[in-house]
């Protein structure tokens, strides 16, 4: 009877146990400088993306990600409750600039980070207004995100450009 | 879904003991040979849209093995089986720029299936008839040409879908002594989808920041592209469904624990 009621405790524990996007929302939890924003430009005729130098940025602020154990917890009034603070001193994202945002990630199939996306309310239009990253690189010091934007109204097949965004933890 | 499975099979064997009953558990492969309609008619109409910039066209889901388990409580002339199977599928477009469309799907389900049939010494023969019930999750990610994975909201198609799955399935199943208590376990089903209700089958995009343009994913893509330029919602009967079926076959290690 002992070795029954060890086995169903052991199976409820592992039934019950942490969900990875939680895991991974605390992992990148924390004050993250951003180093450096670099714009790189489709070219559709060699099939390159071609580095801007001149709209590069470098050091132009820092993200302070914090988390409360509500990664993508749904409610009537905000679909995001881990809340983020953003400090640009570029406005080079559009609708990304310095201010107060909720935040949750995405893991892909294979249960790693793939995704990271920032939300606020836009107090004229009480609309949510989204911004997503796709997340690169991951560790526990740095981070590498792409923000892709697309000139083809978001259809696949589009030309774009895309920002990539190296943060270092402080 | 596999948590699931492992605990059901715990009460159930414990039950089962305490009755005397006879408990065998099986492990192996399984094989299934999709019929995806409803995704099956976004593909036609994806590649038929983009046929200009594509080198290689969506592809329909293609014969997939995954992972088997099952328990099974018999007597001579009947049996119960739970059984759990898991798969993992793929289709992706390439197009000439060398950027492409991706979706990965996972397929975790469970069934209860009941059958009648005659065993002598190990050596047996069954049909049987059940429910399955489950989860399918599928991934839809652009590609770029450099490698690069944007799962973001710079295209409407991205996003990580999921609903629940159901449905019945018929089939044979037969073991095959090897030794002892061992034996070769061999299935063949039938897989067919409840096509109930949308809102419990729809593939749907839970992540709320694309709730409202490309929440889902349509079966008519040129229609689609009307309904994303007006602003508008994608009507339930343009949303593809989690209805995968087909034909499945199954052969797995089967070992008598309680006889």
């Amino acid at each position: 009877m002992k070795k029954i009621l060890l086995i169903a405790t052991v199976l409820v524990l592992f039934l019950f146990s942490c969900s990875k996007d939680n895991q991974y929302a605390r992992r990148i939890t924390g004050e993250w400088t951003v180093d450096k924003a670099e714009k790189y430009n489709f070219n559709t005729s060699t099939g390159q993306w071609v580095l801007d130098a001149n709209a590069s940025i470098n050091n132009p602020g820092t993200i302070i990600l914090t988390n409360d154990n509500k990664n993508k917890e749904k409610t009537s009034s905000f679909p995001y409750t881990n809340p983020a603070t953003v400090e640009f001193n570029h406005n080079f994202i559009y609708n990304f600039y310095s201010g107060d945002f909720y935040w949750s990630v995405d893991l892909g199939n294979d249960n790693d980070l793939k995704m990271i996306t920032f939300m606020f309310e836009d107090p004229n239009t009480s609309l949510y207004i989204y911004t997503s990253f796709s997340i690169v690189e991951n560790s526990k010091k740095s981070l590498t995100w792409y923000y892709f934007a697309d000139t083809n109204e978001g259809m696949d097949n589009g030309t774009q450009y895309k920002w990539v965004l190296s943060l270092s933890k402080l | 879904m596999k948590r699931l499975f492992i605990i059901s099979v715990f009460v159930i064997s414990i039950g089962s003991h305490i009755n005397g009953q006879a408990i065998s558990f099986a492990g192996g492969a399984s094989f299934i040979s999709p019929k995806y309609l409803t995704f099956q008619y976004f593909i036609d109409s994806y590649n038929l849209y983009h046929k200009e910039y594509l080198q290689s066209k969506l592809n329909y889901l293609p014969t997939s093995v995954g992972e088997y388990l099952n328990a099974s409580f018999h007597g001579n002339h009947l049996t119960v089986d739970l059984g759990y199977q898991a798969f993992n599928m793929s289709s992706n477009a390439i197009f000439i720029n060398g950027d492409s469309r991706n979706f990965d799907f996972r397929v975790r389900t469970m069934d209860l299936l009941m059958g009648g049939g005659f065993s002598k010494k190990n050596l047996g023969i069954w049909a049987f008839g059940g429910l399955y019930f489950g989860l399918m999750k599928m991934d839809s990610y652009y590609k770029y040409n450099d490698g690069t994975v944007s799962f973001g909201l710079d295209k409407f198609l991205n996003g990580q879908f999921s609903n629940g799955m159901s449905g019945y399935t018929l089939g044979i199943k037969s073991s095959i002594p090897v030794y002892k208590y061992i034996s070769i376990l061999l299935k063949v089903e039938k897989v067919t989808a409840f096509r109930g209700s949308l809102r419990y089958n729809a593939l749907e995009d839970r992540n709320t920041s694309r709730q409202a343009l490309g929440a889902y994913i349509p079966t008519d893509f040129y229609h689609y592209k009307d309904i994303i330029t007006s602003n508008s919602y994608l009507p339930e009967e343009y949303q593809t469904r989690t209805d995968l079926e087909g034909f499945k076959y199954t052969i797995g290690l089967q070992i008598d624990i309680f006889k």
